[in-house]
């Protein structure tokens, strides 16, 4: 764990309650973490009031963090962040956590749930193993918003999507407009129906992006035992989601959490 | 260490920043929930102590000086 002091060189509100802030290192200048892991910063020095945000940046670009902040919460850390202006400074200690892509994992199917802002470390994680470490296995995302005008990000995921075949992720909509043509719903409902389908049938059309990697002859156990789960956001959803995972016969080893509320 | 520490188990959701701060106090029991580790062995430094508090997303740990003075939270 190190000190460092940063300055805010891009602030931008990106969506509904949704900021977004780059952060480039002054002291000391560079940063060594791995994706998926978080900082904790000084919000009120006096008060040692302190907040935890993941870096959403991928740590290939040492130089500097980027972060997510959904500012809804209107408490002492949302109103630092969502007052920060461009050249002000601010103080982390970092790199923290263990929500990063296990080595046990490199060889599995990787399955990422994010709900609102959990999509950070989530990001810096699939950027990591699409863009650096140039990852072959199948990886899909599932990112649970409320409504349509929350949402941002979503071009860039697209693009991800084109230029890597191995990566496909969805968006889900709990509150969709009329008409909303995608998914809606909840993430859970969602992620267990497509675990349920994938581990009986792999041959579905819905699973096809993959096919190729899997032998439709393994047993139902062995295909579970090939899915990483990497939950990310609320308690609510989090605890939901790895009680149904575990009644479906996921191994609990085999489900990776980040709760940020 | 010369802080001690009192987890509110009621507060706690699991989170773990506080084991990923201070290792060597803080660990989670079979209920998610955070404990702390009665060790004789090595110890976090205070500092950590109190930046595993002072991160915790809902304040669930209290810390206490030598004196038995609650300094976090204030
Ligand atoms: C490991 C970790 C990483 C985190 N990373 C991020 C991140 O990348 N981006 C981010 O925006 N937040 C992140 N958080 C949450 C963040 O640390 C703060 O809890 C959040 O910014 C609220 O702080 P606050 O001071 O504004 O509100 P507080 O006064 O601390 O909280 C007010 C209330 O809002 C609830 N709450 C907290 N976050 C949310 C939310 N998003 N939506 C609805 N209610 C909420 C709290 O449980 C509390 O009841 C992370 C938390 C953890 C534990
Ligand atoms: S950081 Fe707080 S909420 Fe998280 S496990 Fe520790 S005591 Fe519980």
């Amino acid at each position: 764990m190190q000190s460092f002091t940063a300055r805010v060189s891009e602030h931008q509100l990106i969506a509904g309650s949704f900021q977004y802030l780059h952060l480039e290192l002054v002291n000391p200048d560079k940063i060594e973490f791995q994706a998926g892991q978080y900082l904790i910063l000084t919000v009120e020095a006096a008060k040692g009031i302190r907040r935890n945000y993941s870096i959403a940046s991928r740590p290939e670009m040492s130089h500097a963090v980027e972060l997510l902040v959904d500012v809804k919460p209107q408490g002492s850390g949302s109103q630092y962040l969502k007052n920060l202006k461009p050249g002000e400074q601010v103080k982390f200690v970092a790199p923290f956590g263990n929500f990063v892509v296990q080595d046990a994992c490199v060889n599995h199917q990787l399955l990422f749930v994010a709900t609102g802002s959990g999509i950070s470390p989530i990001r810096s994680m699939i950027l990591d193993l699409l863009i650096t470490k140039k990852h072959q296995g199948p990886i899909r995302l599932w990112w649970g918003m409320r409504r349509q005008e929350d949402c941002f990000w979503v071009e860039d995921f697209d693009n991800l999507e084109k230029e890597y075949q191995n990566f496909k992720w969805d968006l889900i909509l709990s509150r969709p407009p009329k008409n909303w043509p995608l998914h809606f719903g909840h993430v859970t409902q969602h992620l267990i129906e497509y675990t349920k389908q994938s581990t009986i049938n792999p041959a579905k059309p819905r699973t096809v992006w993959y096919r190729a990697k899997r032998d439709p002859r393994q047993s139902r156990d062995n295909q579970q035992s090939t899915m990483c789960f990497y939950l990310c956001g609320n308690k609510f959803m989090i605890e939901e989601l790895s009680t149904k995972l575990a009644e479906v016969g996921i191994n609990k080893e085999h489900i990776h959490t980040e709760k940020f509320f | 260490m010369s802080y001690s520490v009192k987890v509110l188990r009621d507060k706690c959701i699991g989170a773990a920043s506080c084991v990923a701060v201070a290792p060597k106090t803080f660990k989670l029991d079979s209920q998610n929930k955070a404990v702390v580790i009665k060790s004789t062995g090595d110890k976090d430094a205070d500092d950590a102590i109190l930046l595993a508090a002072q991160s915790c997303p809902t304040a669930a740990i209290e810390v206490y000086d030598e004196s038995g003075k609650k300094i976090w939270p204030l």
